[in-house]
This record gives structure tokens, sequence and C-alpha cells, in this order.
């Protein structure tokens, strides 16, 4: 009897989503209401669901799931943002979000995949600022992946899918600039922000991902979809180095949760995730403790 | 032998083939003698008004009584139907063949006057309390004129107050409306209505007897292709039954029709002149003739595809049987004529790809679209069929359908029409479609606890933010604008203290979220068709929601000065060729 035989009582991931947009839908309105705090630790619920359900949908064993779920949220240590500590929910949040639904609308393309990517990166620039980079580079490879007996309009498309992203950035701006409003930053944590030689940061997101390299490793990958979270991990990665490099406030933390929240999306791309599973899980707990050694390992030396 | 008492009557008359040639060859077989009832019709004393939808469908009425024995005339005369009618007729009878279309001719020039009245007042008469006929019920005008008269008082005392609460109305509708369209966009655009699972085809033998009807009014020029339209469809030709719904005073529409060598499955139905001159009128007094098991509905320059009656048959048989209506996709082949023949192109992919497939998987009420609506005709007869006096007749049909507890669901084929390229016949299309909508929407708010019962409170909601926030938010559109670039140009303050600034905040967050998704779900409309090129121009779309917003206006307008006049579409002006793609 291997683990992934354990009998776990069934959790459907259809049960999650509902679940998850009444927290999300809750949380939206409750926000002036509540606590910094309260609200961050919303979120992590919310994050730690959605990574569970696509998990779940990836059709990986349940034991599997729960573990990988837990090693994720664990790795960039997000939950420790309802604590003031440490972690960065609100950007593991939005490249999740961006990198799940990059992944879901290169692998089928249909209407309800094209309004999730816009949804995504929308939402991801309320979130992060790092949204709208986000934008910019994925989706011109979204929509230039070549699909067979494809023949639609990618004038089109692109501009289907660039419209949601750039009315919310228009918005925002005009919230930011003239109203002076900003809706997450009440909610962000507000610890000291760390400072770290852009090569060292660039090399410590890179570590911490041995998920995102396994998956351009494994056979017969789902290759668009699992190439696309990929791409979303560089990018994030990449741009959140040259914030370091800018010096703009950005700590290990951050990078961290970009990783950790774009490496179960790749994992969900795998095949044959029964036969992969113990591969997958030993991925999830060496990028968590390597992670956590990138960010407690210098405080504890220093 | 069937029908031996008749061969005394002769030989036969004629064995004429082409048009008739089944039923010659069926008389032919039962050896019945012809007779012509233009030129000898049938005893009046001879006909009850209680057998007049058996004539109608059955096809056949008493002639004559010779030498003691009844003679019925048949036009489509089967053993087993004149087996039936001896049966019922407890005197002996004799058969006779007639010509189809001269029997009809003799029933209604008998019947004129009570098929015109059922076709006018049937709904009306069984249930007055769903029927257009009145604009408004006393109850209605009274909470109408009291809100006015409620306002008017409120505006003297507060104006700006008045003016506050009901921007934060609209706005409330307005954005509820866009936000209900959103999620019916997610659930229509779920894979399930992309690849349905295809039901089992009938097979050929097994296809029953299809109804189509086909309204024409000042038609004539699109006739020829019409027919040749009707005549690609995949179905057997022999059952077909096909209804050219003309008006009598329609001179020219008839002319073409008599100028083409019409197949048998043909068949023109004069519709006497009356009161309210509409088109549910007109399928109403045909409808009485049909004699498919289903019957749809297609306009003039519609083009269908071609296995559409099959697909809709295959589905009624492997679907529920409280199914009543399918309702085919529509969309356009003149798209690319101009720049609004592309805007109704992704307003019509929006509707009818995305929205009515939202509405069919949340269960609620759909209204139809006005062309390919496919009944069971049992039941499409049963409810009395269309409302003479709603001018968006297909719309309150579809919520009616739900209120009776039957239910219309999508069909997945799509029939191609022609867009209105021209702005003055656009706005008069619309403006007709959105007082359709206020008649409905009045319709059956008359008893709102009716409905509630009726559709649930899905339903209820759904009907609420469908039929009567289309309008509401065609109508508030321009308001919204006005406010805001009244009150942005001229520093008018609107709304003042801290509730009166979050009242403007959220007016404004309404207006531009309003129109950004609108533009958004314009823009994803023609998606599923994979006609992308198409979705730039959906930026436009806040320039259409105001011709909409003019239309709306217009609407209301004419709700109340002319709430039945049917302003008809022109059709055959394009200049682009109806094929399908």
């Amino acid at each position: 009897m291997t683990l992934t035989d354990i009998s776990f009582p069934q959790v459907r991931s259809t049960v999650l989503p509902p679940v998850i947009a009444t927290l999300a839908l809750t949380l939206a309105v409750m926000f002036p209401l509540l606590s910094p705090l309260a609200i961050r630790a919303m979120a992590d619920i919310i994050f730690a669901g959605l990574v569970l359900h696509g998990l779940l949908s990836a059709q990986i064993p349940v034991f599997y799931a729960f573990a990988i779920a837990i090693l994720s949220f664990a790795q960039s240590g997000v939950f420790l943002s309802a604590t003031d500590r440490a972690g960065s929910i609100w950007l593991a949040l939005a490249v999740y979000c961006v990198a799940y639904s990059a992944a879901a609308f290169v692998k089928h393309r249909d209407a309800r995949r094209v309004m999730l990517l816009g949804g995504a990166l929308s939402i991801a620039q309320i979130l992060d600022p790092m949204g709208a980079v986000l934008a910019i580079f994925l989706l011109p490879v979204c929509v230039g992946l070549p699909r067979p007996g494809e023949g639609r309009d990618k004038a089109g498309l692109l501009a289907l899918l660039l419209f949601m992203p750039i009315v919310t950035a228009a918005v925002l701006a005009y919230a930011r600039g003239v109203l002076g409003i900003d809706p997450i930053s009440f909610a962000r944590s507000q610890r000291p922000f760390s400072h770290a030689p852009f090569l060292l940061v660039l090399l410590a997101g890179f570590a911490a991902a041995p998920a995102l390299w396994l998956t351009v490793l494994v056979r017969n990958l789902q290759r668009p979809a699992g190439l696309i979270s990929v791409f979303t991990a560089i990018v994030a990665i990449v741009e959140i180095a040259l914030t370091f490099l800018l010096g703009i406030e950005r700590d290990m933390a951050s990078m961290l949760a970009a990783v950790a929240a774009a490496s179960p999306v790749a994992i969900c791309s795998w095949p044959r995730p029964r036969k992969n599973a113990d591969l997958m899980l030993a991925a999830a707990a060496l990028a968590a403790v390597v992670s956590w050694l990138l960010i407690y390992l210098p405080e504890a030396v220093t | 032998m069937e029908g031996s008492e008749d061969i005394e009557a002769g030989s036969l008359a004629s064995t004429r083939l082409g048009r008739g040639a089944r039923a010659v060859s069926a008389h032919a077989r039962l050896s019945l003698r012809r007779v012509d009832l233009e030129r000898d019709p049938p005893d009046p004393s001879l006909l009850r008004a209680a057998e007049l939808d058996a004539y109608c469908t059955g096809l056949f009425v008493p002639w004559r009584r010779e030498k003691g024995r009844l003679v019925i005339a048949c036009a489509e005369p089967t053993p087993a139907q004149l087996a039936y009618l001896r049966g019922r007729n407890t005197e002996p009878v004799l058969f006779a063949y007639a010509r189809r279309d001269a029997l009809l001719g003799a029933v209604e020039t008998q019947y004129r006057d009570r098929l015109t009245h059922d076709a006018v007042h049937g709904l009306a008469e069984a249930e007055p309390q769903l029927s257009a006929n009145r604009t408004f019920t006393g109850a209605q005008a009274r909470v109408i004129a009291g809100a006015v008269f409620l306002a008017a008082a409120a505006i003297l005392v507060t104006p700006r107050g008045v003016l506050a609460i009901v921007a934060g109305l609209l706005a409330a509708a307005y954005l509820a409306n866009i936000l209900f369209r959103i999620a019916l966009v997610w659930l229509g655009a779920a894979e399930a209505f992309d690849a349905p699972p295809a039901p089992a085809p009938v097979a050929s033998e097994d296809l029953p007897l299809y109804t189509i009807l086909v309204p024409l009014y000042d038609e004539a020029n699109v006739v020829p292709s019409l027919i040749a339209s009707l005549r690609a469809l995949d179905y057997p030709r022999e059952k077909l039954d096909i209804k050219l719904v003309v008006e009598a005073d329609d001179g020219e529409t008839r002319k073409a029709l008599r100028t083409l060598d019409l197949d048998p499955c043909f068949h023109t139905v004069v519709v006497p002149s009356s009161s309210p001159r509409t088109k549910p009128k007109a399928c109403n007094y045909a409808l009485r003739f049909a004699r498919g098991e289903f019957v749809v509905i297609f306009d003039a320059e519609d083009r269908p595809e071609r296995d559409q009656l099959k697909k809709a048959v295959a589905s009624f048989r492997a679907g529920p049987a409280n199914v009543s209506c399918l309702q085919a996709r529509l969309n356009f082949y003149n798209r690319d004529e101009n720049w609004l023949t592309r805007l109704f192109t992704l307003d019509y992919a929006l509707w009818f790809d995305f929205l009515l497939p939202g509405l069919d998987a949340l269960r609620v009420p759909m209204p139809l679209g006005g062309t390919s609506n496919h009944f069971r005709t049992a039941v499409l007869r049963s409810i009395h069929g269309w409302d003479s006096f709603n001018v968006t007749e297909d719309a309150d049909l579809g919520v009616r359908l739900a209120r009776l507890g039957h239910r219309a669901t999508t069909l997945d084929s799509t029939t191609y029409e022609e867009a209105t390229s021209r702005l003055d016949d656009w706005m008069k299309q619309r403006s007709r479609w959105l007082k359709g909508y206020m008649q409905t929407w009045l319709v059956h708010m008359r008893n709102p606890l009716a409905l509630w019962r009726h559709a649930g409170p899905r339903g209820f909601f759904a009907f609420q933010l469908f039929i009567g926030g289309t309008f509401v938010s065609s109508l508030a559109n321009p308001l919204m604008w006005a406010i805001f670039l009244i009150s942005h140009a001229t520093g008018i303050v609107i709304f003042s203290g801290p509730l009166g600034e979050a009242l403007a905040r959220a007016s404004l967050f309404s207006l531009v979220a309003g129109n950004a998704l609108f533009v958004y779900l314009a823009m994803l409309g023609p998606y599923r068709r994979g006609w992308l090129k198409l979705a730039p121009y959906g930026l436009t779309a806040p320039v259409y929601w105001l011709l909409i917003s003019a239309a709306a206006w217009r609407a209301l307008w004419q709700l109340l000065r002319r709430p039945f006049h049917w302003e008809k579409t022109r059709h055959g002006i394009s200049a682009f060729e109806a094929i399908s793609p």
C-alpha cells in the first residue's frame, strides 16, 4: 500500500470554488471593516483553497494534494503574513491567479478561460503592481502559442485579453493618483523591507523552484500549460530581482511567495499524477526547505 | 377494399403529377372521386364549428349529402384516416378527394371571422391576465401615478435629495444588470454549450411531420431566396408542412408566391385584414392549420443551417418531456457590411451564444428570439399561441412557457439573418423590441406574487434583471452620462456630505464599470464563432449603447401612444449575399 492508496475523506474539487468565491466576496465586501491582520488571514485561506482546488482538479491523489498545498503555503511563509512577521500573501495570490489562468487558457482557449485570464490579470494588478508587468510579458506569449487548426484572429484575441487589464490599470491610476485610494495598501504587511544583492535574489528565486525546473524536464508534459507557468514564474523572479536592483521595496519573502505560488500550477501540468505523486511531493518539500533556509538562515547568521 | 363504396363515383378526374402528386397517388390508390371545392363549396349546414381544428389539421371537410350518405372531402386521404372518419360518423359515409388548398380555402371562407377572432383574442379571452391587450392594469396605473406624484412632491421639498436617490437607484440597477449579464456569460460560456453531446440522430423514416411558419409582409423581393433556402433544408420533403403566411392586403407578396412553382409541402395562408396588424396574430392564424408534431418560425430573410430541423427533432426526442421549445442561435450573414451591422453582430453573438445559454443553465425564463423557435405544436396550442398584442411576442412566450411549467432551451444550430444596415430601420426595430420588453414586463408584473410562485425566486429575479434590466439600463444610460457630464462640466455638486460623496463615487463606479463591462462583453461576443476580427469594434460599444438608449426612450413614448403598433423591418436591402458561412 502506498500513500496514493490511502483513503481520505473524499474531497471533491467542485466543492471548493463556491467556498472560495464566498470567502472572496465576503472579503471584498467587508474589506473596509476588517483589520489588516484579519484581511491577510482570510487571504491566506483563499490562497490555500485555490492551491488545493487546482491540485485536486489535476487528479493528484488527495493526500499528496493536501501535502503539496501545505508545503506551498509554508514555502514562502505566507501564513506568517497574518501575524505581520513575514510573507507576501498578495503577491502569492496575484502570481497564482495569473499562472493558473494562463495555464488554463493555453490548454483550452475557450471563452471562460479568456474571461479568467483577463480577470486574473486585472485582479493581480489590484493585489500587487507586478500584475501589470505579468500582463505585458504574458499575454503575447499566451496568444502567440500555436494551436493546431486554430484560425482565430490574433490581434482580436490580444485586444480582447488586454482590455480588462488596461481598464483596471487606468482605473487604478485614477484611484491612486487623483482620488488617493490604494485598495490594498493598508492591508499590506508593515514590516521593514530587507535589501539584498540582485544576483543573490535572482539565484535564490531559481534555487527555490525545483518543481518549476522539473516541469521542464518531465517527459510527456502537457507542454503549453506547464511551460506557461514556468514562464510566469521566471517573469516574476526576474521582475522582483530587478526591483531589488532598482531599490524598490521588496524582500526575499516576496520572491519566494511568487515562486511558491507558481510551483503548484506547474506541478498540475505533470502527466500521470498518481505515478509522479512522490516526485511532486519531493519537489514541493525541497522547495519549502530551501525557501526557509533562504529566509531564516541569513537572519540566524547575522 | 378501403373506400370501395366510392367506386361508383367513377374514375379519377386527374392523375396530374407534380403539384399534389403524393396526394393524387394516394387518392388514386383509394379510388376516390375528385371534387372541386372552389367551384362546389361544402354545404355550410354540415360544418360544425367545434370541428374546426380537425378540419384544419386533418384536411377533411363534410361536403354534401348524397343519396342518404355523407360525402367527406379529404385532401390527403389514407386508409387509416378513412377508417377513422368512418368510425366517428354514425351515418353512412362516402369519401372524395379535394385539393388541399381548395379544402383549406373552403374552411377559411366559412370560418374566417372565427379564425381571425381566435388569432387576435385567443389568449386575451382564455388568460386575460397574461395578454398585453391592456398596457397598464388599473392597479399598475395607480402605482405609477402615485410614484410620480410622490416624486414630484419630494422634488419640491428636496430636489437634490430626490436626484441623489434616483441616481443611486439607477446606478444600482445599472450595475446589477451588467453584473447579472457577466454571470450569465460565465455560465453560458461553459464548454457544455460549446460542444454539447449530440443527441442520437433520428432515422429518416421516424422523422415526424414538421410545420414551418413563415410570416411575410411586403417581402416580395426576398421570396425567391426564401423558397430556395427552405428547399435546401435537409428534411424529407413529404414530411414538411410549410405555411407561407401572407396578409390579405399584401398583393405583391402574394403575386410573387403565385409566380413560383411551389412543391406540395408549401401552403399559402392568407390572413384577413384586422387589427392589430402584428406578426403574432398572423402566426396564431396559421398555427390553426399546422399539422406537424413540431412547429418552427422562420422570418423571410432567414437562412437556417440545413440540418436544423433534424437536430431539433433529435433534441426533442432525447430531452425531457417538459422541454417544449428549442431556440436556435441567430446571427447575421451581412455582418461586415458597415459599423452598425458589425455592432449588431456583436450584440446578437453575445445574446444567442452566451446570454441565452446562461439563462438555460440557470433554468430560468428565457425570452425567445423572434425566429427559429421550435415548439411542440400541441403545447403551443394549449397555451393559446402568441400574444397578438405584444410586439415581442417571442420574449413573452418564453416567459409564459416557464410560468406554465414548460422549459425552453437552446439548440446548437444557427440561423443566419440579414442585419438591418440602416440606422432608421435599426432604430425602428430596436424600439419595437424594447417596447415589447416593456409590455412583457408589465404583463408579468401585474401579479408579482403569481410570477414568484410560477417562476420561483430565481426565475423571478432573473426576469427582473433580464427583461426589466434590459430596458431600465437602456433608459438609465443617458441619464447617468448626463449626471456625470453636467456635474463635471458645470461643477454643480449633486451629491454633498459624506453619504453624498460615497453615492457620487458609487455612481461613477457604476458608470465606468458598467460601460467597461459592456464593451468587454461586446468584444467577447464573437469569440465562440471565431470572428475575432470583429472584437476591436466592441470598443465602440458605448456609442451603440447610446443608440439603444435612444431607441429605449422612443419605445417608452410609443408604449404610451401606440402600444400595439408594429414597425416593420425591411428585408432584402443588404448588398451582401445571403450565404451561410
